[in-house]
């Protein structure tokens, strides 16, 4: 097996998240295979009278790695739990871009020239969240049964009440920037916004710029924060959410791929990996967690077969147009196929795919159906794997978090348990594999799916473990 | 980012909505001209704002065939602008019948929306202030518009984009504030390069010009506040400069292989050659004195283009007419250029159109191409006496035929990225 077209290695050498679990990775692989729900009532905000009352939140955010403490006032909840984790995962991988943390910077190993340091982001978006400072000056300007504002009063009352900082907040690459920041990173980079696809984005794109040569090592991952009101509703109104939790019910669970299945549970979570390229990683002794051999992405043409099929409510009948499927099946496939190209690798070599059911009645189905056909095109006789039945949908950081999951059953050659929540799949899930034991990911490769569920959008990795290529 | 690798890319189409014109000629007219387009503000009542004026789009609206009827739901003015931009590219370059949909992707830069204080107010109901985020919750839940999230989401316009033209090869979606479509461009460029895909469509929409948003950059004073004479507002690198103007609009380029379109005889703008991408590493809004991190921008793209720092004709520059972006960006330039004895034509458009943040890069790399095109350097204009350098030859007030042949376009954002263009003729 090769690693790249340009046969240059990409190792990881880093990674860190943060779940509804915590950011101790293994406490957050003990957790999947516990009795132990991630799902609590939502606390970020007051749900008195909303339908959506649960949620997956981080119970902490890991401070002590924010490269400065004044980030902490100036930074949203979902960039705090971004910054902190990219930042973690380079403290993990011990590349030092600092010279006061160097004594000497030329003869330090783990130094990395900050221009030959990357970063590539997929951190969602709260839209409309951020316009939370304004609303108390619409609401004041509002002109009454008219729909519409007084806009002299509306500028008197932003500038006189809203503080700027407030404007610095909402900047939609705030993950990015005061990452980048705070670890003195001055190479390539970019923030990709491509729903569910968006994490995996920033790693073909990090994997792209090592393979050219122009960085050295590159930290990329996903961040995502739903937990508010305006992404929570939205969801329910779209009738992705589990109705389930509506009550205070703390044992709710998400049933992925299951015929129990009544939507998913949003959750907060980051995932970063450090990315590097070979020569790099192996002149400083860098400990290798893995390595990423294949990516691609690709689009489906289809605004969205599931935002279609899912129009109206949740509990109708799943139907799904073969049309539809068709498009899905195509980006998902192609992507796949590109991937284990590049990594030379066939349906043989893969031990596990990584999904991302989560429970939602209309897309785990078409997932099921879709990962079927990808199995089937490229002779993968793998089980698939999904860690949202414990973590819900963290929507940008999912498949990330599934990688840096990865990454530590293989540095401690433990199993991954059966996916949580599956007690009986559906017909179309079993004939996909779905992992109802636990998965021992060994030796093999390990490919990872995002669907074009919501914007048409597919991507595939394909990563190996360190000891594989030896 | 280098060139030397066998497949080259080259533009082959190019679309605009901008305030000076709702086509790419009609613009480049009126930016060739430097008439510029800074207005009072009639998308809402200005009067009592701190600024009172923007470049706005006018009398737009989407062409036939730019959206399927049924996606109307996730129309945005800035969706719809890049949209229309991207139906003009399109049919400029020829490319439909010809394009493999696997080998056609997207690639897009995006602003941070188009939400009305109006829009706002009607979703809000009776939410009492005074309880916000509960009476908020429960009142988004009880209205009917289950798509208002996703219609202003981010990565719509990629989406929206991918299904109309068919377009089955890399989809991805940017912000980097006033860098994302020239990312946008530059990660495209390289799909191309390495064989991801044969035709990008890439580009960048934005509106800043509604209340909210004009509100926000008031409150960060990055606006300039000559109200009393809004055409002289954007005078980058000039002495009196203020503050940038608000604007919107988008640009579209077709990206192809350049063996595919010199296969088919498609009109050919330019070739990209080159793309730098640093950060700064500095602060959110600030450059570092030192102009670090565009300069490194602007070498690593000069020297990955395999030319001279001498060939470069035309440097169309950020110059967004900030007291600070101007001065750093001036050093950055002479740093780079004059002190190698390269003494390259600079302007910067903002000063006809203003400030499109998002979309910025791609309507400028598009002017970067017509220039070439037409041998012309459209002006600065309102800069009369310039306090950032007395060796950069700035083209200010009146355009200026010359013959050229590489272009340059610089792009700075909020958060510290950058991005610079190299374009051959």
């Amino acid at each position: 097996m090769n690693t790249s077209r340009t046969g240059q290695r990409i190792a990881i050498t880093g990674a860190a998240l943060n779940t509804n679990f915590g950011f101790d990775v293994s406490r957050v692989l003990e957790a999947l295979s516990s009795t132990e729900s991630g799902f609590r009532p939502i606390s970020n905000y007051k749900t008195t009278g909303c339908r959506v009352t649960m949620a997956g939140e981080c119970p902490a955010v890991d401070t002590a790695a924010l490269p400065d403490r004044k980030m902490q006032k100036v930074l949203r909840r979902k960039d705090l739990i971004a910054v902190t984790t990219a930042t973690r995962a380079i403290i993990n991988s011990n590349l030092i871009t600092r010279t006061s943390e160097a004594t000497a910077t030329e003869s330090n190993p783990n130094w990395v020239d900050p221009r030959r340091f990357g970063a590539f982001f997929g951190v969602g978006c709260t839209h409309i969240g951020d316009l939370v400072p304004y609303f108390e000056a619409v609401k004041a300007s509002a002109v009454a049964g008219k729909g519409e504002i007084n806009s002299a009063m509306f500028a008197e009352l932003v500038m006189s009440t809203v503080n700027p900082i407030a404007v610095l907040q909402s900047l939609m690459n705030n993950a990015l920037a005061y990452t980048t920041i705070g670890n003195n990173i001055r190479g390539v980079n970019s923030n990709f916004m491509q729903f569910n696809t968006s994490g995996l984005r920033a790693l073909e794109e990090g994997c792209r710029m090592i393979r050219h040569g122009l960085a050295d090592a590159v930290v990329v991952g996903g961040a995502a924060g739903p937990v508010e009101p305006f992404q929570m509703t939205e969801a329910w109104q779209m009738g992705r959410t589990s109705l389930r939790h509506a009550d205070a019910d703390s044992h709710v669970e998400v049933r992925p791929w299951d015929s129990e299945r009544s939507g998913c549970v949003l959750s907060e979570g980051a995932a970063f990996v450090v990315l590097e390229s070979e020569a790099h990683a192996v002149r400083r002794r860098a400990e290798i967690l893995g390595w990423l051999a294949g990516c691609a992405s690709r689009g489906s043409a289809h605004f969205g077969p599931v935002e279609d099929a899912a129009r109206g409510s949740a509990s109708e009948t799943v139907e799904l147009a073969e049309g539809e499927l068709n498009t899905a099946s195509h980006s998902l496939n192609g992507s796949v196929r590109h991937a284990l190209s590049m990594a030379e690798a066939t349906g043989a070599d893969i031990g596990i795919i990584f999904g991302e059911g989560n429970g939602e009645l209309v897309r785990d189905e078409a997932e099921a159906r879709l990962i079927s056909s990808v199995r089937r095109a490229n002779a993968i006789t793998a089980p698939v794997w999904t860690s949202r039945g414990k973590l819900g949908e963290s929507i940008e950081a999912g498949s990330m978090i599934d990688l840096v999951l990865l990454l530590e059953s293989w540095r401690r050659g433990v199993k991954l348990p059966p996916v949580s929540g599956v007690r009986s799949p559906t017909e179309a899930a079993r004939a996909m594999g779905v992992a109802e034991m636990a998965v021992d990911p060994g030796t093999r490769c390990a490919v990872f799916v995002a669907g074009p569920w919501y914007g048409g959008s597919a991507a595939a990795i394909v990563a190996h473990p360190h000891f594989r290529a030896q | 980012m280098s060139a030397s690798a066998k497949r080259r890319v080259c533009v082959t189409g190019i679309g605009a909505v901008s305030p000076a014109g709702n086509d790419r000629e009609t613009t480049w007219r009126r930016v060739v001209a430097g008439e510029s387009c800074a207005m009072p503000i009639s998308q809402f009542d200005a009067r009592g704002w701190q600024t009172r004026f923007a470049c706005e789009v006018r009398d737009f609206s989407m062409p036939r065939g730019a959206l399927g009827p049924e996606r109307d739901a996730y129309r945005t003015r800035a969706n719809e602008f890049g949209l229309a931009a991207a139906h003009e590219a399109v049919l400029d370059s020829g490319i439909l019948a010809t394009v493999d949909p696997d080998r056609f992707g997207i690639s897009v830069g995006v602003g941070i929306g188009t939400i009305t204080p109006t829009q706002v107010a009607a979703r809000l109901g009776d939410v009492n202030s005074s309880a916000l985020s509960e009476d908020l919750a429960r009142a988004l839940g009880n209205l009917p518009d289950q798509y208002f999230l996703l219609r202003n989401h981010p990565g719509t316009l990629a989406s929206l984009l991918s299904e109309h033209w068919n377009a089955r090869g890399p989809l991805s979606t940017i912000h980097t504030a006033c860098t994302s479509s020239g990312q946008s461009i530059g990660q495209a460029w390289m799909q191309i390069r390495d064989g991801d895909a044969d035709v990008m469509l890439a580009g960048g929409t934005d509106s800043i010009a509604g209340e909210l948003y004009h509100a926000a950059f008031c409150l960060l004073s990055a606006l300039s506040k000559r109200n009393d004479d809004p055409q002289r507002a954007a005078r980058p690198f000039d002495k009196d400069r203020d503050g940038f103007v608000p604007s919107e609009g988008a640009a579209v380029l077709v990206l192809e292989e350049r063996e595919r379109a010199l296969s088919r005889g498609a009109k050919i703008y330019g070739e990209i050659l080159s793309y730098g991408d640093t950060g700064n590493a500095y602060r959110i809004t600030d450059l570092p004195d030192d102009g670090a991190g565009i300069i490194a921008a602007m070498e690593s793209a000069v020297g990955a283009a395999g030319i001279d720092f001498k060939d470069v004709d035309y440097i169309n520059a950020h110059g967004t007419s900030t007291p600070l972006n101007d001065r750093i960006e001036a050093i950055a330039i002479d740093r780079v250029f004059t002190a190698r004895d390269a003494f390259p034509l600079v302007s910067s458009t903002k000063s006809v159109v203003g400030h499109l943040i998002a979309a910025a890069g791609a309507l400028e790399l598009a002017f970067c191409c017509l220039a070439l095109r037409d041998g012309v350097v459209p002006p600065t204009q309102n800069l009369t006496e310039s306090d950032c350098s007395r060796t950069i030859r700035f083209v200010a007030r009146e355009a200026r035929e010359a013959p050229l042949r590489i272009a340059m376009s610089n792009l700075l954002g909020f958060g510290g990225s950058n991005a610079v263009l190299v374009v051959r003729k």
